[in-house]
C-alpha cells in the first residue's frame, strides 16, 4: 500500500501554529475532521492523547507518528503536518518534532496499519527526504516529496 | 506535559512537586499571593494569582495546552467549577476534582446531563479510610498494598526487639525450612529506604517490605510468629469525616467500634449516623477514659483528629496501655518517618494517599496499579508485559533493569510466581516491579510499549 494514496492536499497542514503536544494533536485532528465531517474531532484527539500517555510517538530526528484505533472507520485515515518552529512532543531524543504523520486504523484491521507505519518510518529514515519535507513550499510540494521518496523505495 | 494545579495548599503543593520531578511543566493557581510566593520560592513551577474557576485566569495559565487540570482547593464548589470551566475551554484536558462530599456521585450524574465530564473525583477521606481498612485486615502489618486484582500483596512489617529475624541475612533466612514464598523488596532503616541484597542483615526497628501471594499470606503470618487474627475491636479517636466514614465501614464488617470525640454536638451526630458503634464523649489523650474503656483489649487504636501532634501522642498513650496496634493520621512532611521511629505502628497520611491516587490516575494505561511507600521514596508498580518490551522472553538475571529496581512478582493467569534468576516474563504477564524514585521513570521506559502499539 502506498502512503501517497492515503494522503491528499486537504489533510496536510504545511505550517502548523501549535507549539505543544496537545495543541498540535488538536490542530491535526481539526484538519482531518474538516475533510471527514463524519469523524468526531474530540474523539480523535482523545484517542491520540491516550496513546501518547503510554509513551510518546515522537521517534526522534524531528519526527512524530501519532496513531491510534478508531472503531468507526473501515479503512486507514491519515494526516500530515509540518511545523517550522517545532513542537515539544516529549520525543525519545528530547528534540522538538517538525514532521507529523497522523494515522488512524479501524478496530479490527489486520496488519495494514503496521505496514503503513513501517512504510512511513522507512520513508522518513532518509535525511534528505526529511530536509526536503522541511523546505517544501506547500501541501502540493510535500505530497510530491513523499511520492518521489516512495517511488525510489520501490525501485531499489 | 503541561499540568495546571488549582489550589496551593498541602495537597496541591505535594502533587505539583511530584509532577515537576517527573519532568512536567506545572502552573499553580491560587487566590493567596503569600502562599504563591512561598511556592515560587521552593518549587520550580509557574504561579498565577487568581480564581482557579475563572476562564481568564485559566487562559493565562495556558489551559489550551494543558493535558491535565487538578482542582484541589479546600472547596468542593471551586474545584467542580474549575473543572466545568476547563471542560468548556478545553475538552481534551483531563480534569480531576477533589471533592469532600461523600455523595460525589450525584455531581457526576448532574454534570453528565449537561455534557461535562470530570475524569476523576478524588476524595482524600475515602482514600485514607480504604488504606486503614487494608492494613487492619493483615495482622502485624504497618502497610499493605494490593496488586493483580488482589492476588498479590505488598506487606510492610517492622522487626521488633527480640524478633528472631534480627541480625540474620536475607539469604540465610531464605534457606530456612517451611519458609513461605515471599520476597523482601525493600527495607526502611533509620529514615532511608534500601533495596536489599541477599547479604543484607535485618536490624531491630527495620521495616521490611515483602511481596507475597495473597492466598499464602496466612502461612507468612504464622511463619513470622504473628498468629493473631485480623482486628475485631477497634478504637477511633476523632469523629470527623474520616472517622465517621471508617466507623461506618468497620461496623458494617461486624467489628466492635468505639469512637472518642470531644465535641458534644458532633457526638450526637455520630450516634445518629452510626448504628452499633459506641460513641464516647471525651479526650483521646485521657488516660483514665482509655483505661476505663479497656483500650488494653483493643486490636487497633486509630487517632484521626485534625491535630496531628495529638494523634501521635494519643496513639502512643494507647499503645502504652496495651492496644495491640496504633494508627495516627499525620500529614506534615517528615511526620510519617518520625511517627514510625517513635513507635506509631501505622502512620497514615491523607495527603500522601491522595497524591498517590492522583498520580496513579495520571499514569493509567501505562500502569495497572501503583503503591507509594515511605514518604514517596519508592514505588511499586504493576504493568502488563508487552510482546515488544525489553523485559520479556529471557531469564530475569539477563534482564537489565535500572539500579534500584527489581521484579517483585509475576502473575500469569491465576498463578503467582515469586521470581528467581531463572524466571522468565512472557508477553501478557502482569508484572509487579519495585523501584526507588530515581529509577521509576527508567523502569517505565524499559517496559513501555514500542511505536507500533495501537
Amino acid at each position: 500500500m502506498a502512503i501517497r494514496d492515503l494522503l491528499n492536499e486537504d489533510v496536510i497542514v504545511s505550517d502548523m501554529t501549535a507549539r505543544d503536544k496537545k495543541s498540535a494533536i488538536i490542530e491535526l485532528c481539526h484538519r482531518l475532521s474538516e475533510r471527514r465531517p463524519d469523524l468526531d474531532q474530540g474523539r480523535m484527539v482523545s484517542v491520540l492523547l491516550n496513546r501518547e500517555r503510554l509513551g510518546s510517538t515522537g521517534i526522534g530526528q524531528g519526527i512524530a507518528i501519532p496513531h491510534g484505533k478508531l472503531p468507526e472507520i473501515d479503512s486507514l485515515v491519515t494526516g500530515f503536518g509540518r511545523s517550522r518552529e517545532g513542537v515539544d512532543f516529549a520525543s525519545m531524543d528530547d528534540s522538538p518534532a517538525h514532521i507529523f504523520f497522523v494515522l488512524f486504523a479501524p478496530a479490527g484491521a489486520a496488519r495494514t496499519h503496521l505496514d503503513a507505519l513501517a512504510r512511513i518510518s522507512q520513508i522518513l529514515q532518509d535525511e534528505k527526504v526529511r530536509q526536503m519535507l522541511m523546505e517544501a513550499e506547500g501541501p502540493g510540494d510535500i505530497l510530491k516529496v513523499i511520492d518521489d521518496a516512495e517511488k525510489r523505495l520501490e525501485v531499489s | 506535559m503541561h499540568a495546571i494545579v488549582v489550589g496551593g495548599g498541602q495537597l496541591g503543593r505535594s502533587i505539583a512537586d511530584r509532577l515537576v520531578r517527573e519532568g512536567n511543566d506545572v502552573t499553580v493557581i491560587d487566590v493567596d499571593s503569600e502562599k504563591l510566593q512561598e511556592i515560587a520560592e521552593h518549587q520550580d513551577v509557574r504561579t498565577i494569582l487568581g480564581r482557579g474557576s475563572s476562564p481568564t485566569v485559566q487562559a493565562a495559565a495556558g489551559i489550551g495546552s494543558a493535558e491535565l487540570l487538578l482542582a484541589v482547593t479546600g472547596s468542593d464548589e471551586v474545584n467542580v467549577m474549575a473543572c466545568v470551566m476547563a471542560g468548556a475551554a478545553s475538552p481534551a484536558t483531563l480534569k480531576v476534582a477533589r471533592v469532600r462530599d461523600v455523595d460525589y456521585q450525584s455531581y457526576v450524574q448532574m454534570l453528565e446531563r449537561v455534557g461535562v465530564r470530570i475524569d476523576l473525583f478524588i476524595n482524600p477521606e475515602r482514600v485514607v479510610a480504604e488504606r486503614i481498612k487494608r492494613v487492619l485486615a493483615v495482622p502485624g502489618a504497618s502497610d499493605v498494598s494490593v496488586f493483580a486484582d488482589g492476588r498479590v500483596l505488598l506487606v510492610a512489617y517492622r522487626v521488633p526487639v527480640g524478633h528472631p529475624a534480627a541480625g540474620r541475612t536475607l539469604a540465610d533466612m531464605g534457606r530456612e525450612k517451611g519458609l513461605p514464598r515471599t520476597l523482601v523488596v525493600a527495607v526502611q532503616r533509620a529514615g532511608r529506604l534500601i533495596v536489599p541484597r541477599p547479604t543484607e542483615r535485618l536490624q531491630i526497628g527495620d521495616v521490611a517490605y515483602l511481596v507475597v501471594p495473597a492466598d499464602e499470606l496466612k502461612d507468612l503470618t504464622a511463619f513470622l510468629g504473628l498468629s493473631v487474627g485480623p482486628a475485631r475491636r477497634v478504637f477511633i479517636h476523632g469523629g470527623g469525616t474520616v472517622g465517621l466514614v471508617l466507623a461506618r465501614d468497620l461496623e458494617r464488617e461486624g467489628m466492635q467500634v468505639k469512637i472518642i470525640e470531644p465535641d458534644a454536638r458532633r457526638c450526637a451526630r455520630l450516634s445518629e449516623e452510626l448504628s452499633r458503634s459506641v460513641v464516647l464523649q471525651g479526650e483521646g489523650a485521657d488516660w483514665e477514659l482509655l483505661e476505663e474503656e479497656n483500650v488494653a483489649g483493643a486490636d487497633a487504636y486509630i487517632s484521626l483528629t485534625a491535630d496531628q501532634e495529638l494523634n501521635i501522642f494519643s496513639s502512643l498513650l494507647a499503645k502504652r496501655l496495651g492496644a495491640r496496634s496504633v494508627y495516627a493520621l499525620v500529614d506534615k512532611p517528615g511526620y510519617v518517618a518520625l511517627a514510625t521511629a517513635i513507635g506509631v505502628d501505622v502512620p497514615v497520611s491523607q495527603r500522601l494517599s491522595a497524591v498517590a491516587s492522583i498520580l496513579h490516575f495520571v499514569r493509567r494505561g501505562r500502569i495497572l496499579a501503583a503503591a507509594d511507600f515511605f514518604e514517596e521514596e519508592a514505588e511499586a508498580i504493576e504493568i502488563q508485559a508487552m510482546e515488544t518490551s525489553r523485559i520479556v522472553n529471557r531469564p530475569l538475571r539477563e534482564v537489565r533493569l535500572p539500579r534500584g529496581a527489581l521484579v517483585g512478582a509475576i502473575v500469569r493467569g491465576g498463578e503467582v510466581v515469586v521470581p528467581r534468576g531463572d524466571s522468565v516474563i512472557r508477553a501478557g504477564d502482569r508484572v509487579i516491579l519495585f523501584a526507588i524514585r530515581e529509577a521509576v521513570q527508567q523502569v517505565e521506559r524499559a517496559v513501555s510499549v514500542s511505536l507500533e502499539y495501537f
